[in-house]
């Protein structure tokens, strides 16, 4: 498959969740059918842009993402994209690393 | 001896030949925490020194805030609330980004509750909305609510209970939902007005809530456990889904029970509510409300208690920690302690300091210790004398 999909940068639906399994570890849990829509595939580094702020994560297709596009765990790299306001929910870009 | 992983406070931990026993994995971390050294300006320091500096910094503050505190017992709690008040300081803790709101209505007598002994006695429906109690809560199904033959429910999960989840994605807690019970995947004002209109005999937009209602009148018990997801969900406006429990219980009882939290997040809460007559979120100087995340942005000190909001708190919250005279009490190494200008160690609760916690379900436990340790009581005394 060519990688068309690695010059795309989509909004996603992404939300916050508790993971204790993959706190700390740089993961973004992502649904099967935004995984399956734009080409990710396990391992690949995804970059989440939120009001000019950047994470980078490993992404994870889960059917722990189903209903949403991105799940990410509760910690740092949540902290880096999150106010109070969208404090569990919010829409970011999401982009595979060049 | 009971573990403060998380506000199940579970009792029966126990550690033989060095192995820890009973424990969840949230449990066992807290055995595994690497703990702190007292700290100056980010150089380790003896704990005098760092008590002496901290004291330097509260008595010479202009604007203190004080969070965190929902991991240290009560009696520290209550001297964390004297030190703010005597300090004209602004004091909250976690609970105003998570389940707080939930606990105000409960001590209001606004939502209807129960503990978690008579649901794991009695309770036929279990609805966990917007709540994933396998990540948050990991001994919350086996001991209280799923999976216990206990009371009237002999039969357990497979007969005697019924499971409901109700969130905006598939979580592991909704993939059990899916197998025997119901798994509503949707907005929550949508799913609460579908309760309305089902209750009124009328279909929503999710007409599955019928069924559910349904297996509600077959039993005198029913529980909804309430999570983040609701909370945040709500946008703040709870009068639809307190309209909606309470015409579920015309027809059949069902309680509220805030899904889970920090060990100690209700007994903060409580003892706030006493003294205010709000859970959080307080500003001694001028007697209004206060949350941290707006209390920070004027504060020119912050004494941080047993908690890491450099980790889970938006990131402008640890730049401005690290701008100003940032204290931390606590027991492990964290972000915030790595920001921080004066790090105190204390004990862990439960393990190397005793007291009184407040369960999820408001029911008080006495914690049981193996070891002695600095409390954070005793540190909040020192700081005191300065106030």
């Amino acid at each position: 498959m060519l990688d068309f999909s690695r010059f795309i940068r989509v909004e996603a639906k992404v939300i916050v969740a508790r993971d204790i399994l993959n706190e700390n570890k740089g993961v973004a849990l992502v649904s099967k059918e935004f995984a399956g829509k734009f080409g990710i595939k396990e391992g690949q580094t995804v970059k989440l842009t939120r009001n000019g702020r950047t994470v980078k994560l490993v992404a994870k297709p889960s059917e722990f993402a189903e209903g949403v596009d991105v799940v990410i765990p509760n910690d740092f790299f949540a902290s880096q994209l999150v106010d109070f306001d969208s404090f569990k929910q919010f829409t970011a870009s999401v982009e595979l690393e060049r | 001896m009971i573990c403060t992983g998380c506000s199940c406070l579970c009792d029966d931990i126990a550690i033989r030949d060095g192995k820890i026993l009973n424990a969840c994995r949230k449990g066992v971390k807290l055995f595994n925490v690497k703990r702190a050294i007292p700290m100056v300006n980010s150089k380790p320091s003896s704990f005098e020194e760092a008590i002496d500096r901290a004291k330097r910094i509260v008595s010479t503050a202009n604007k203190l805030v004080v969070f965190g505190l929902d991991t240290i017992p009560c009696e520290a709690q209550q001297k964390a609330i004297e030190l703010a008040e005597a300090k004209n300081a602004a004091i909250d803790d976690c609970s105003s980004f998570c389940l707080g709101d939930f606990v105000e209505l409960i001590l209001k007598g606004e939502l209807p509750t129960a503990t978690l002994e008579e649901v794991r006695d009695n309770a036929y429906v279990i609805v966990y909305w917007g709540s994933n109690p396998y990540q948050s809560l990991p001994r919350h199904m086996s001991r209280f609510t799923y999976y216990p033959r206990s009371g009237k429910r002999q039969r357990g999960y497979e007969e005697d209970r019924y499971l409901v989840v109700v969130d905006v994605r598939l979580s592991e807690t909704a993939k059990l939902a899916k197998k025997g019970g119901k798994f509503i995947m949707g907005n929550d004002a949508d799913v609460i007005d579908s309760f309305l209109k089902a209750l009124n005999g009328r279909a929503g937009k999710y007409p599955e809530v019928a069924a559910i209602i349904k297996e509600m009148q077959k039993a005198d018990f029913n529980v909804i456990f309430g999570g983040l997801g609701l909370k945040y969900g709500l946008r703040g406006d709870y009068s639809r889904f307190i309209e909606m429990v309470e015409k579920l219980n015309e027809f059949t009882r069902v309680v509220f029970i805030p899904a889970g939290f920090h060990a100690n997040m209700r007994g903060f809460n409580e003892l706030m509510y006493r003294k205010t007559g709000v859970v959080n979120a307080y500003d001694f100087s001028s007697n209004e409300r206060l949350t941290f995340s707006e209390a920070v942005k004027k504060a020119d000190a912050a004494l941080i208690i047993g908690s890491n909001p450099a980790k889970s708190l938006p990131s402008w919250i640890a730049k401005k920690l690290a701008q100003i005279d940032t204290i931390i009490v606590d027991p492990s190494q964290s972000l915030t302690s790595k920001i921080a200008k004066v790090v105190i160690p204390t004990a862990i609760s439960g393990i190397d300091q005793g007291g009184t916690m407040v369960r999820s379900d408001g029911v008080s436990v006495e914690l049981k210790p193996i070891r002695e340790g600095v409390t954070d009581a005793e540190v909040l005394s020192l700081l005191m004398e300065v106030v």
